[in-house]
C-alpha cells in the first residue's frame, strides 16, 4: 500500500482530514531538518496524521525527540498523532526506553481500526 | 543499630497495616465480610508491598504478592473467603509481622537465610498458591533475584545488587549538535547494571515556533540498578557533562533527598495517561502496584503515595496529575494526617521526666516566696504554679492512649484460642475509649492476655456443658474498661461456669495455704487463686493450668500500683476486675506527718480528713454515726515518739471499703512526682515509691491498699 522510498513524505495518503504519512529509512539527527519540514507539513494538511512506521529502519535521540514533538504539536492544536506499523527497530527503542506510555500503543489509531474502509 | 528514619515509619505503619489486616480478618469470622472489609484486607497487604518495594525488601514483596494474588481473587468474587482461608490470611500476616520484626531487629537487614520463617513461608506460599488460578504466575520476586541483601543506614556508595540508584537527567540543546545521542549513554548505562525504570520526560519540547528539531530538549528519569558507585556513574556521562545536567539520588537516600530532587526538576504536568504508565516504571514491581491504586480507589492509601512521592520515583508533575483527580477525596484523609504526628515515646518520657523536675522545682520557689513574705512574689508563685499545673496534666495527656487498640488485639486471640480449644467463644468489648498511660498499656497486655485465656480455658464450659446448663452454644467473653476517680477499670468477664467455691477452698487446705478450720469469705476464697502455685484446672492444658499465671498476673498488677479482684457466680460466671492508676509518673497528692517523717497519701483515694474521735483502746471511729476502722501509722510502723494531743484522721476509701489513717498532722495538698524507691527498699512493702517536697525534703508514698489489707489481716488473727 506505501511506496518504500527513501523520500520522507513520499506515499502520503489523504481522507477526509486523515494523512497517513509514511517514514521510512534512518529516522536520525542528520535528518531531522527535512524529517521536521515534511511533519509539520502534514500537521497543516490533516487533523489526524497517521505515521507509518514500517519502513524506519533507524531512530535515535534527535528522532525521537521529533515524533514527541509532532505527538505534542499535535495535541496542543486539537489535531491528532498515530504511530502505525512500527518497524522492528523502533518497536525495540520504545520497548528499551519505555516509550509507550508516552506515544501510546499502535492500537489507538482510529485509521487502523477503520482501516481500510 | 540506628535504623534509617524512613524504613522506621515503613516499620511503624506495616504494623499498623497488619493490625487492621488482622482485625477485618477476624471480623469475617463472625460476619459475611462485605466489599468493604475486602477491600480494607487487600489494602493493607497491597500498601505494605507497595512500600516494602521502594526500600527493594524483596522478601516482603514476594510474599506479599502472593497474598495480594489470592486477595485479589476474593476481591473479584472468584474465591471465597471462608474460614480455612481465613486462617491462612491471619497466619500470613503473622508471618510478615515476623519478617517486619526482623528487619527491625537486625537493623533494616533483610535476611535471607533466617531460619525461623524460611520453611513456613515456603508452607504458606504453597497453601496460597492453591487459592491461585492454576494458570496465574506463580508469585515470584518481581524485582531480581531473591540474594540476600543489605541496607546500610546511610547514603553510603557501599552498594550491592539491590541497590537502587535514581538519576535525573536534562540534556543540554547542543547535545544533538555535538552529535551525542543521549540514547547511547542510556544503553551504555544499561551495560554497567540494569535500568530498573526509564521515563522520558519531553515537557521541555517548545512549542513549533520555536521548536528546533537540531535541540536536543529531552530529559529522563532513570532508576538503575548495579554494583556501581556514584563516580563510576558520572564517568558515563562525563562526555558531555557541560551540556547534561546531572543529579544521581544514590540508593537508601533519605526521603529528603528525593524531595529536594523534586523540587529542583523544572517540569509541568504531563498527561493523566501518561503519568500512570510513568508512576509505573517507579519500581519494577511498583507497574503493577501503582496503576491498581489509582484505578481502584477513590483515596489512595497515603502511606503508599506519600512514599512513593517523597521517593522522587515519580516526579512532580506526576504527582500533580496523578492526585489532581482523587485530591478531592483525599482532603479529609490529608486533613486528619496533618493533625497528628508521630511522636518517639522515649521523648514524650522525657518530657514528662522534666515536668515532674519542674514540679520539684516549682514547690521549692513556692516556699521560699512564702518565707520571704512578698505578697507580689507571691501572687506570681501561684500563676506559675497554675500553669505548671495546666502543663503537667497537658504533658500526661499526651502520653494518655485509648485502650481499644489493645482491646482489639483480643479478638485474634480469642479467635485462636477457641479454635484450640474446640468451644465456641466471642468477644465483646466495651469502653474502647476508655484513656489511659501508654506504659501502663503496654504492661497490661500480658496480663490481660493470661487473663482472657485463662477465662477461655477454665471459665467457658465445654460446648457439651453449656448445652446441658441451658446456656447458648457458644460462650462470651466480655473485655470492658472505665473510669472511677483517679485509676481506670478493666473488666475480664465470662459467662462460664464460674470459680468452684469449695474445690477452691479444699485446695487452698490441702496446699496448706489456708487453716482447715478458717472461716473464709467468698471474696477471700477466690482471692487465693491468685496465690502461687495454686491452680484449680483438672488437667493441664497447654494454655494454662500450669499453675503459673494469676500470682504472676498479680504480681504484674501490683508493680503497677494497681490491683486486681474477682467476683463469680457459680454456673453464672466470673469477672475479673483490674483496677490501674491512670498514670505512673506524677500523682496529686497529700502530706501527712508523723512525728518528723512526711508521708504522702494519693489525694484520690482520700474521702476527708477528720479530727480524730477515737475512743481509747479501739481501732474504730464515729464517723457520723458509722463505724470506721482505723490504722494508727505510729503504732503500725512502730515509730517512737508521743502522739500529739490532737491526731487527725485521713478517711481513705478503697472501692467500697472506707478507713481511716491516724496521722499527727496534715500538711496539705500537693503534685507529688513519684521517685521509684532504690532496690534497698524494695522489700518495704507497704510503701509505694518517695518523693521529694519543695524543701528537698524525702516523703514517703503510702501503699493505702497494702496497708489496709495487712490491718485487716492482723486484726483476725488478734481476733
Amino acid at each position: 500500500m506505501t511506496t518504500s522510498t527513501t523520500t520522507p513524505g513520499a506515499g502520503t495518503r489523504e481522507r477526509a482530514g486523515d494523512v497517513r504519512l509514511p517514514l521510512s529509512g534512518r529516522m536520525v539527527f542528520d535528518r531531522i531538518e527535512e524529517l521536521h519540514a515534511v511533519l509539520m507539513d502534514a500537521l497543516a494538511r490533516g487533523t489526524t496524521l497517521e505515521l507509518d512506521l514500517a519502513e524506519v529502519v533507524e531512530l535515535d535521540g534527535a528522532g525521537v525527540q521529533l515524533l514527541l514533538f509532532a505527538k505534542r504539536t499535535a495535541l496542543a492544536r486539537g489535531q491528532k498523532v498515530c504511530l502505525v506499523r512500527e518497524s522492528r527497530a523502533v518497536r525495540e527503542l520504545f520497548e528499551q526506553f519505555n516509550l509507550r506510555s508516552v506515544f501510546g500503543g499502535p492500537m489507538l489509531c482510529l485509521w487502523d481500526e477503520e482501516g481500510e474502509r | 543499630m540506628s535504623v534509617d528514619p524512613s524504613l522506621a515509619t515503613f516499620l511503624l505503619e506495616a504494623r499498623d497495616l497488619l493490625e487492621q489486616m488482622e482485625e477485618a480478618l477476624v471480623g469475617c469470622r463472625k460476619a459475611e465480610p462485605d466489599a468493604e472489609t475486602v477491600n480494607a484486607i487487600f489494602r493493607a497487604a497491597h500498601t505494605i508491598k507497595g512500600a516494602a518495594g521502594l526500600f527493594g525488601l524483596s522478601r516482603i514483596v514476594s510474599f506479599t504478592h502472593a497474598v495480594e494474588g489470592v486477595l485479589d481473587r476474593v476481591r473479584g468474587g472468584a474465591l471465597g473467603l471462608e474460614a480455612v482461608l481465613v486462617d491462612l490470611l491471619l497466619s500470613c500476616a503473622d508471618h510478615v509481622a515476623t519478617l517486619v520484626n526482623e528487619l527491625e531487629a537486625d537493623g533494616a537487614t533483610e535476611s535471607q537465610d533466617a531460619a525461623a520463617g524460611t520453611e513456613n513461608e515456603a508452607a504458606l506460599l504453597a497453601e496460597l498458591r492453591r487459592y491461585l488460578e492454576p494458570e496465574r504466575r506463580p508469585a515470584k520476586p518481581p524485582a531480581g533475584p531473591a540474594a540476600p541483601q543489605r541496607h546500610t543506614a546511610s547514603p553510603t556508595p557501599a552498594t550491592s545488587e539491590e541497590d537502587i540508584w535514581h538519576l535525573s537527567l536534562r540534556f543540554g540543546r547542543e547535545v544533538f549538535r555535538r552529535g551525542l545521542d543521549p540514547l547511547s549513554f542510556l544503553r551504555f548505562l544499561g551495560g554497567k547494571g540494569t535500568i530498573t525504570a526509564l521515563v522520558l520526560l519531553p515537557d521541555a519540547i517548545p512549542a513549533p515556533e520555536s521548536f528546533d528539531p537540531r535541540a536536543c530538549y529531552l530529559g529522563f528519569e532513570v532508576a538503575f540498578r548495579g554494583k556501581v558507585d556514584q563516580a563510576e556513574l558520572e564517568k558515563v556521562f562525563a562526555l558531555m557533562e557541560d551540556d547534561c545536567q546531572l543529579r544521581i539520588v544514590p540508593p537508601k537516600s533519605r526521603l529528603d533527598d528525593y524531595l529536594r530532587l523534586i523540587e529542583a526538576l523544572p517540569e509541568e504536568p504531563m498527561r493523566l495517561g501518561e503519568i500512570l504508565a510513568a508512576c509505573g516504571s517507579v519500581t519494577a514491581d511498583e507497574i503493577e502496584a501503582a496503576l491498581v491504586v489509582q484505578r481502584d480507589r477513590t483515596t489512595p492509601p497515603p502511606p503508599l503515595g506519600s512514599l512513593l512521592v517523597e521517593h522522587g520515583k515519580v516526579s512532580p508533575v506526576v504527582v500533580e496529575a496523578a492526585l489532581a483527580k482523587q485530591r478531592q477525596a483525599a482532603q479529609a484523609t490529608k486533613a486528619r494526617e496533618s493533625r497528628s504526628v508521630r511522636v518517639d515515646a522515649d521523648k514524650l518520657d522525657q518530657l514528662v521526666d522534666l515536668v515532674g523536675e519542674l514540679i520539684i522545682a516549682t514547690a521549692g520557689t513556692k516556699m521560699v516566696a512564702r518565707n520571704v513574705r512578698l505578697a507580689a512574689l507571691q501572687d506570681c508563685m501561684a500563676t506559675l504554679a497554675g500553669l505548671v499545673e495546666s502543663v503537667r496534666d497537658s504533658a500526661l495527656q499526651l502520653r494518655m492512649v485509648k485502650i481499644g487498640a489493645t482491646f482489639n488485639r483480643f479478638q485474634r486471640v480469642v479467635h485462636d484460642v477457641s479454635k484450640e480449644l474446640g468451644k465456641d467463644i466471642r468477644l465483646q468489648i466495651s469502653g474502647e475509649e476508655t484513656e489511659l498511660d501508654k506504659t501502663v498499656v503496654e504492661k497490661m497486655a500480658d496480663p490481660l492476655t493470661h487473663l482472657v485465656r485463662n477465662a477461655m480455658d477454665h471459665g467457658i464450659e465445654a460446648p457439651a456443658v453449656r448445652a446441658a446448663r441451658g446456656k447458648p452454644a457458644h460462650g462470651t467473653i466480655r473485655l470492658n474498661a472505665f473510669h472511677d476517680g483517679g485509676s481506670i477499670v478493666i473488666e475480664v468477664t465470662d459467662d462460664g461456669g464460674g470459680i468452684p467455691r469449695d474445690k477452691v477452698l479444699d485446695k487452698a487446705i490441702e496446699r496448706g495455704l489456708v487453716a482447715a478450720d478458717s472461716s473464709l469469705t467468698d471474696d477471700e476464697i477466690f482471692r487465693l487463686i491468685f496465690e502461687p502455685g495454686f491452680s484449680t484446672a483438672a488437667e493441664v492444658t497447654n494454655l494454662s493450668g500450669r499453675g503459673v499465671g494469676m500470682d504472676v498476673v498479680k504480681r504484674n498488677i501490683t508493680a503497677l500500683r494497681g490491683s486486681v479482684s474477682v467476683s463469680s457466680e457459680e454456673g453464672q460466671g466470673t469477672t475479673v476486675r483490674v483496677r490501674l492508676p491512670l498514670t505512673l509518673a506524677i500523682i496529686d497528692g497529700f502530706l501527712v506527718t508523723l512525728g518528723e517523717t512526711v508521708f504522702v497519701v494519693p489525694l484520690e483515694i482520700i474521702e476527708e480528713c477528720v479530727a480524730s474521735s477515737a475512743v481509747a483502746g479501739h481501732d474504730y471511729a464515729n464517723l457520723r454515726g458509722r463505724a470506721l476502722p482505723f490504722i494508727k501509722l505510729r503504732d503500725f510502723f512502730h515509730a517512737g515518739g508521743t502522739p500529739p494531743r490532737r491526731e487527725s484522721i485521713v478517711v481513705v476509701k478503697l472501692g467500697e471499703q472506707r478507713a481511716g489513717l491516724v496521722v499527727d498532722g496534715l500538711l496539705g495538698e500537693t503534685q507529688t512526682v513519684i521517685k521509684p524507691l532504690g532496690k534497698m527498699f524494695s522489700r518495704q512493702k507497704y510503701i509505694s515509691g518517695s518523693s521529694i517536697l519543695g524543701t528537698g525534703d524525702v516523703a514517703l508514698i503510702l501503699d493505702v491498699p497494702a496497708l489496709v489489707q495487712e490491718a485487716r489481716r492482723g486484726r483476725r488473727e488478734d481476733a
